[in-house]
């Protein structure tokens, strides 16, 4: 039986009162060790059980979030089910920026990246390793394939921008900003902008949230999980302003990858030069980017490109339950198939 | 009150909800492409930035004057610490590349020591070798006391015995 009140409004009321006096669950409980800091950026890595492999995967997420996305929960987690799977996983968490971040721009990144990856090998004894990125995360290491192949043996992205035409609505909604007067190269670009950007993306699922809270309510464990999702999604960082600047007038309004127009330290970067196996996997109910701007990949590398689509969204892909049904099997099954 | 005609009204809130949710999606999209609507909101985050900015300066100028070091003051420190970071983390990439390299040599010397080995094993077999077709070249000439046919043979065996053995030993 319904009560008079269980309308939709009703409902979403209920969601947001619950969300405004929870307290969040905590995130990223996986054991693990930090290898390698530099700064704001630490690695860290997770020792594998059983028959260990001996390729690692070095895991690159967005800059603009949390890295614990991909550690989120037990039994949510993309680097426990590498770990638990025998790969060596090593996680970049890119931490916050400080105001003296500010200048950093893609280069500055990428050699960030490039330590850290090497800093990876040399802890797991290995010559090469796999690269997973994801969203924005992927778009650096795919950069970083093009830039600096010895040290990648195979790629993975997930729900990477790399065709910036056909971003969609966050491609739209930076067509014509002059980036110049909008991301001061020496200052950070907070959360206060970027938050609203991202919510503008998907209006309607700021409502519907509360309508999946106040679902959840009923069940611990259920409203658990939604709210460390919530955590997630509310803990943004802010990003360099010299990187967001760059990423936006080099990706999203020259299209420069697809276009070999982006040059870093002076190299145009090539996609064609991606020699290794790579997995393109993208999700077909992704609005920050949709498979048209992410599934060109496997066709522009040099190497055997692979694309699947998964019938998920953007976030749902890693935590939600089709990341440890299908996704992480995914995964796991490519690194078994391309390195040893 | 429950009535028999509630829950339509519930479901009727949320084919209300799913038809409200399409409907704003479909809106959205057609806003997005509208330039109007893109132009402004460029505009929007270059004055949010520019409006930043003079905010950041006002407080600056307000730190200094009152000779409190500013946000700038800091800034400038953090970047010199993160540069010594940065240089430090150089000489650590310099070092792990001569290691690699120590430890190159090192199998480079242990490898030219097992080839040396390999070939100093092989020069004395030669050398066995040699000594031994030297052996049956000396051996004397058949004479009235020499052995006889049958056992001439075994004379032969006793010197192709190895070094340092006798024959029948």
């Amino acid at each position: 039986m319904t009560a008079p009140h269980d309308v939709p409004a009703a409902r979403i009321q209920r969601g947001m009162a619950i969300l405004a006096t929870t307290p969040r669950p905590p995130a990223g409980l996986t054991p693990h060790e930090v290898i390698h800091r530099q700064g704001r950026l630490c690695v860290r890595y997770y020792p594998p059980s059983g028959v260990r492999r001996q390729t690692p995967i070095v895991l690159v997420p967005s800059l603009i979030n949390k890295a614990y996305i991909l550690d989120l929960e037990p039994g949510r987690s993309l680097v426990a089910a590498l770990a638990e799977r025998g790969h060596p996983t090593y996680l970049v968490d890119w931490g916050t920026p400080e105001p003296e971040n500010g200048g950093e721009d893609v280069a500055a990144t990428l050699r960030m990246l490039q330590r850290s990856v090497d800093r990876a090998c040399r802890h797991a004894r290995a010559p090469r390793a796999v690269l997973f990125g994801y969203c924005m995360g992927g778009t650096l290491a795919t950069m970083f394939a093009a830039r600096f192949p010895a040290r990648v043996a195979a790629l993975v992205t997930l729900a990477t921008p790399v065709h910036f035409a056909h971003g969609g609505r966050f491609a739209a909604f930076v067509r014509d900003v002059d980036t110049r007067a909008a991301f001061p190269l020496e200052e950070l670009v907070g959360p206060d902008v970027m938050k609203p950007a991202f919510q503008m993306l998907d209006p309607v699922g700021n409502v519907s949230k509360y309508l999946a809270i106040e679902a959840a309510s009923h069940d611990a464990r259920q409203l658990a999980r939604v709210l460390v999702r919530e955590r997630w999604l509310e803990e943004n960082v802010p990003l360099p302003g010299a990187f967001a600047a760059e990423f936006v007038r080099e990706g999203y309004q020259k299209d420069g990858l697809v276009n070999r127009t982006w040059v870093i330290d002076g190299e145009v970067v090539d996609l064609a030069k991606i020699g290794v196996p790579t997995l393109v996997v993208t999700c077909d109910r992704d609005f920050i980017t949709p498979t048209a701007a992410a599934a060109p990949l496997a066709a522009l590398v040099g190497g055997a490109g692979r694309h699947v689509a998964l019938d998920t969204g953007h976030i749902g892909v890693v935590v939600g339950g089709e990341g440890p049904k299908r996704f992480y099997p995914l995964v796991d099954g490519f690194c078994r198939e391309v390195a040893p | 009150m429950a009535t028999a005609t509630q829950p339509d009204i519930g479901k009727l809130g949320d084919e209300l909800y799913k038809h409200w949710e399409k409907a704003m999606g479909s809106w959205w999209d057609q806003v997005l492409e509208s330039p109007q609507f893109l132009g402004a909101m460029g505009k929007n985050l270059e004055h949010a930035a520019k409006a930043r900015g003079q905010y950041e300066r006002s407080v600056d100028d307000t730190m200094e004057r009152m000779h409190l070091p500013t946000r700038s003051d800091v800034v400038r420190v953090a970047k010199i610490a993160a540069m010594l970071e940065e240089r430090l983390l150089q000489q650590e990439d310099l070092v792990l590349g001569l290691k690699d390299q120590v430890v190159a040599m090192q199998k480079e010397a242990v490898q030219a020591r097992i080839e040396a080995a390999e070939a100093r094993i092989e020069l004395r077999e030669t050398l066995a070798a040699l000594r031994q077709e030297l052996g049956r070249l000396h051996v004397p000439a058949p004479t009235a006391s020499a052995p006889t046919a049958a056992t001439a043979p075994s004379a032969t065996a006793a010197e192709r015995a190895p070094r340092g053995k006798k024959a029948g030993a």
